[in-house]
């Protein structure tokens, strides 16, 4: 019995220790540093006071701290809850090779979801590469308009919201279309077929059977993919850098700039710590959703 | 008139997949024509068509971003996948007090976004001495490979009957060799899985890099592309090698659709499974 006990410390110890310091840990220790004047450079780097509820206070005062909290809400509830999930659900059932049409669709189907995969699993800093040049003012999109004569538009300056939601849900997509197409595939052809028989319409199938029988799968994407979302720091920086004006500068962006570039570390963890907060509260429904399940 | 119909529906169908197919491969159009032109700008064009731009990859400074993207993978791969792999047999097969706390932790630990973590990741790397060190990125992209690698893997034994085992054990196997000969075999597409996971978010890593590495000759692709798109936004002040960037991009993101296509069927199941069933 000892023995085996100290099998299982030997196989959990190394892992758990990685994932502690260098994961947990970070969490735990920005959680502190929030109540500390800690500095990147500076005297109060090497001795970082302990200033209680100040940054806090701060952060409640902070008109701009605010404004990233709703940039950051309109950008998960635009790529994330409309875009990758609605979007995603949608390619999911079209793409469903159940469907009688399949094998009229199936060219067209296997293409667009091959492509919305490998857009998923491109490297970040490639997306935002090729989205800045796609987006430039003599680029593609650009120049798409204007063979179809209309006028080119500075979308990055005009629409940068547009901008970097439309990027994310292209990123994103494919993660959502994974899990829609396998919960697809886990419904019993024969409840479809048997609706079928009784004279169901297409749309009433989706929406009396498919629909209500995706709702786990469409719960645990939804809690997912907003928590993800929240995240997303590297492609908008990228793409817009919080600009132009901070129009879209998102919770992410704001903590960095605060960080790194104007070097206060205390209050720039307090403001990342608001990120960290809402995305535990959504980690527990997640939880809690998969231990009913 | 049914047959109408069907042949609208099947045209309608074909249009909608056809939008979606353009939405995905528009922002692509540019990455995949620059890198065989010369001297390509922003904008697209059909001229000038060379192979010429992939043999400039070779030189010093981006054959060495290669080089330590590559490292900071392969490390990640490594190091995540071996213990989460120990780690998981327990999960799997025993009872041991704190079991259901530490899965718990685990599930709650994988929504630590690492951009609300930053700047606590980089102090703890400073302390550490790991500042400016790849060593420093795979340790830390590998700590965050683990909750999800573990979960996988879980799942992945469970399936393999404890009975293959009680047979080795009878035969006076020790519990470390049925785990290296028959569990972690068996388990070879739970191990795809994560090790495609995790080499691509370690070869891909950007932000791990952008906080941590300081030295031009420790940057990654993804600091090297980084920097060309902040040139390339600087209103025509730098001018960037729009030919040599677009043929990297190309080559960056290879690996990892590779992985992904290799792996896909094992992965929708790993993952899904992760992610829904728990």
């Amino acid at each position: 019995m000892k023995r085996s006990r100290l099998f299982i410390l030997a196989l959990l110890l190394p892992a758990f220790l990685l994932w502690f310091v260098f994961m947990v840990g970070p969490a735990i220790n920005g959680i502190y540093i929030s109540f500390t004047n800690q500095a990147l450079t500076g005297p109060t780097a090497a001795n970082p006071r302990f200033v209680g509820l100040a940054n806090y206070r701060k952060l409640f005062s902070d008109p701009r701290f605010f404004d990233s909290v709703k940039k950051s809400f309109i950008f998960v509830i635009g790529s994330a809850i409309i875009g990758q999930a609605g979007l995603g659900l949608l390619l999911a059932v079209l793409t469903n090779e159940r469907r009688r049409i399949w094998n009229k669709i199936s060219f067209m189907g296997r293409l667009t979801t091959t492509i919305c995969y490998l857009s998923w699993v491109t490297p970040e800093t490639v997306i935002g590469f090729s989205w800045i040049s796609y987006l430039a003012p003599e680029g593609f999109l650009n120049r798409i308009l204007t063979t179809l004569g209309l006028q080119p538009v500075n979308w990055i300056i005009r629409f940068p919201m547009p901008c970097i939601i439309l990027a994310n849900i292209w990123w994103g997509t494919g993660w959502s279309l994974m899990l829609f197409k396998s919960a697809l595939e886990s419904i019993p052809s024969e409840i479809q077929e048997a609706a079928e028989v009784d004279g169901a319409s297409g749309w009433q199938r989706f929406r009396y059977i498919t629909l209500p029988l995706l709702v786990g799968p469409i719960m645990v994407d939804l809690i997912l993919i907003t928590i993800w979302t929240y995240g997303v720091f590297g492609l908008p920086l990228m793409l817009t850098g919080g600009g132009p004006a901070r129009r879209t500068e998102l919770m992410t962006i704001y903590a960095y700039r605060t960080a790194f570039k104007f070097f206060e570390l205390g209050y720039g963890t307090t403001v990342s710590i608001g990120i960290l907060l809402i995305t535990m509260v959504l980690a527990i429904f997640y939880y809690k959703l998969l231990r009913r399940e | 008139m049914r047959r109408l119909a069907r042949y609208i529906n099947i045209i309608g169908n074909n249009l909608v997949l056809l939008a979606i197919a353009l939405y995905f491969l528009a922002p692509l159009t540019w990455l995949i024509t620059a890198a065989f032109r010369s001297n390509p700008s922003v904008s697209v064009e059909f001229t000038n068509w060379t192979l010429s731009n992939f043999p400039r990859i070779l030189n010093p400074d981006t054959a060495r971003w290669i080089r330590n993207s590559l490292f900071i993978g392969v490390v990640t791969t490594l190091i995540s996948s071996t213990l989460s792999c120990l780690a998981a047999y327990p999960f799997a097969r025993f009872d041991f007090p704190g079991k259901t706390a530490l899965l718990f932790a685990l599930v709650i630990s994988m929504t630590i976004p690492l951009s609300s973590v930053m700047l606590p990741t980089f102090s703890l790397a400073r302390w550490l001495g790991l500042a400016n060190t790849l060593i420093g990125v795979a340790l830390i992209a590998a700590s965050r490979q683990i909750p999800t690698a573990l979960w996988v893997i879980k799942e992945f034994i469970a399936t393999i009957p404890v009975e293959l085992e009680e047979a080795a054990w009878v035969d006076g196997a020790g519990r470390l060799d049925t785990l290296f000969r028959i569990v972690f075999p068996l388990s070879a597409p739970g191990l795809a899985v994560i090790g495609m996971m995790a080499f691509v978010s370690g070869w891909g890593d950007f932000t791990i890099s952008l906080i941590l590495l300081n030295s031009e000759e420790l940057y990654p692709i993804s600091m090297g592309i980084y920097k060309a798109s902040l040139d390339a936004t600087s209103w025509g002040y730098v001018t960037v090698d729009y030919g040599l960037m677009t043929a990297i991009s190309l080559i960056y993101l290879i690996p990892p659709a590779i992985a992904f296509f290799l792996t896909q069927r094992y992965l929708v199941k790993g993952m899904v499974i992760g992610a829904v069933k728990g």
